[in-house]
């Protein structure tokens, strides 16, 4: 059997389509890989590998019959477990959505299987997306694939560590405050963040609506690509979805392209050797012919402290709805009342982390402290928009480092602050919706560096184009698995 | 942060927090609301009123097809058709 999917996944389709390849050898292998890897890397949370087989095989049927396949046919799609598939169970990584299974798909996937993408199953996240490591999970963490004793990076680590592993063609993941950007950056793979409104919602499990979006992930830009295009454009069931006509890839290189290097994205808390791998990256983009300077937002370093205040709040009135009444988890069978019913499967079902979210995220929104907290921070906010707004007239894209950190060790003893504190560099793009990606940028004593973009708004094409030449130049490397590549 | 203020926020969240936990959180949520003081250094005074992001567009409230014994069947506690819920009085 063959150790890794034997092409490119943006290749997939058109092989598929031309009967050069079967689709269900090719989901069948990577099955395989699930099967031989999994065990150690836990990404996966569930899989539906006879849906996904029956579904590859009608395709190969339809190729045979010289039918037009769709722009994704034959790719298997890994699903962060935030994301509602029809039929199969969401957890979102927690207990108390036990037992659950969406009536409905999400706009996303809907798209994914209108275009032939086939679903292999669902990926482990932190709980509700509540972190930066995948340790977070009901169902226990997932393990990076380049050293299982470093964490993935999250919250979208399932979908991250599946795709550097081999075990799906590309993922789907979210990004509240980077959490596509941030394991795509410690599993060495590529990570879109869309603009807001890009993608519709419709469909992914909420926790901050006025910072998240779905996005792709995968090995390759050309293959993230593919998927972004797949699942952009407007939805009538979302309706903060743009209908902004979707741009479409342009052809050529970067020569010219102006990239502004963001001073307060190499500021101190940021490890040496992680600056000096970007800066590296930086500079081989200007030997693709872009040209690079440097600029400031001054705003920057508050950032954090004005993301974890609107995200905490808005989780908090976003995961009022689990009471244990009409869906998930319920505890308390008995003649309770309602609010200590209510109360009760709450903290069984919730762990830590999220707890704590909903805590301070009703503390911020709480009379005498509302003003103080949530309305001064949506004014920063408004004051970092423009900040960014105005570097981007300078600027054609904006560049960084992802994580300022290389991936910690698992189990490391953080407290809750030293925790949120690396996400520094990530938060800003959702907090003024901007499209982000994060690509691979090498290694620093054998870990991935991921290197950060940021475009205006409705500009992932150059994002991408840069992600694709970059990716050209860089060359792909494969996690150390215990096999021959 | 105090010990009441913690219990407060718990009951208004509707969470049943035991002593330890309480005790923990205390000392967490301190750590991180001091941490959030420093927006207090920023000078907002010329951010204007919070741009929100209008609807592009709302869909008609039309009538579509639904699936409600498929939404039931994720009903932990039924009675025929209906949803049972603990008592509120």
């Amino acid at each position: 059997m063959k150790s890794r999917p034997p092409v490119g996944a943006h290749l997939v389709p058109s092989m598929v389509s031309r009967g050069e390849m079967s689709a269900e050898e090719y989901i069948a292998s990577m099955f395989e890989r699930i099967g031989r890897l999994d065990s150690s890397i836990h990404a996966y949370l569930q899989l539906d590998r006879d849906g996904a087989l029956s579904k590859a095989r009608a395709l190969d049927h339809r190729a045979r019959r010289g039918e037009r396949l769709g722009k994704l046919a034959g790719m298997g799609v890994a699903v962060k477990d935030i994301i509602c598939v029809r039929s199969l169970q969401a957890t979102c990584g927690s207990k108390i959505l036990e037992g659950f299974v969406p009536p409905y798909s999400a706009t996303a996937i809907q798209r994914i299987e209108r275009e032939d993408g086939i679903v292999l199953g669902k990926t482990n996240l932190d709980e509700f997306g509540m972190g930066n490591t995948t340790q977070n999970s009901a169902f226990g963490p997932t393990l990076n694939p380049w050293d299982l004793a470093r964490v993935p990076g999250g919250s979208s680590g399932g979908s991250a560590a599946a795709v550097a592993a081999g075990m799906a063609s590309v993922a789907l993941g979210s990004d509240t405050g980077g959490s596509i950007r941030c394991p795509a950056s410690f599993c060495s793979v590529v990570g879109l963040k869309p603009t807001y409104g890009r993608v519709s919602r419709y469909g992914l499990i909420p926790y901050a609506n006025s910072l998240e979006q779905i996005g792709p992930m995968g090995r390759e830009a050309e293959g993230v690509s593919l998927l972004f295009e797949a699942i952009a454009g407007h939805d009538p069931q979302d309706a903060t979805s743009s209908p902004e006509p979707v741009r479409p890839l342009s052809a050529g290189g970067i020569e010219g392209l102006r990239v502004g290097r963001i001073k307060e994205f190499f500021g101190e808390g940021a490890q040496p050797k992680v600056k000096e791998k970007v800066m590296d990256g930086c500079e081989r983009l200007e030997t693709l012919g872009a040209k690079a300077g440097e600029t400031s937002i001054a705003s920057l370093p508050y950032s954090l402290a004005v993301y974890y205040i609107i995200a905490m709040a808005e989780a908090s009135s976003n995961l009022s709805r689990y009471d244990g009444v009409r869906y998930g988890l319920s505890v308390e069978k008995g003649a309770a009342d309602w609010n200590t019913a209510f109360a009760k499967t709450r903290s069984e079902g919730f762990g830590e982390e999220v707890k704590r979210r909903i805590l301070l995220g009703t503390f911020v929104l709480s009379a005498g402290y509302y003003e103080a907290y949530y309305v001064r921070a949506q004014k920063v906010r408004e004051l970092l928009t423009r900040e960014f707004a105005l570097a981007l007239k300078k600027f054609d894209v904006l560049l960084g480092p992802t994580m300022p950190v290389l991936p910690p060790k698992v189990g490391e003893k953080v407290t809750p602050l030293e925790d949120y504190l690396i996400d520094i560099n990530t938060v800003a793009a959702n907090l003024t919706g901007l499209p982000a990606i994060s690509i691979p940028c090498g290694f620093v004593d054998g870990l991935p560096v991921g290197m950060q973009l940021i475009a205006p708004r409705f500009r992932e094409d150059l994002l991408l184009k840069v992600a694709i030449a970059f990716g050209k130049e860089q060359g792909l490397e494969s996690p150390p698995l215990g096999e021959a590549a | 942060m105090d010990a009441p203020q913690v219990e407060r926020l718990a009951e208004l969240s509707r969470l049943s927090l035991s002593p330890q936990e309480a005790q923990r959180l205390r000392g967490e949520l301190s750590a991180i609301l001091e941490y959030f003081a420093a927006l207090d250094k920023v000078d907002v005074s010329k951010a204007g009123p919070t741009e929100e992001a209008a609807p592009g567009s709302l869909r008609e409230d039309t009538v579509r097809p639904s699936t409600p014994d498929e939404i039931l069947s994720g009903v932990p506690q039924r009675k025929g058709r209906y949803v049972r819920a603990p008592r509120v009085f």
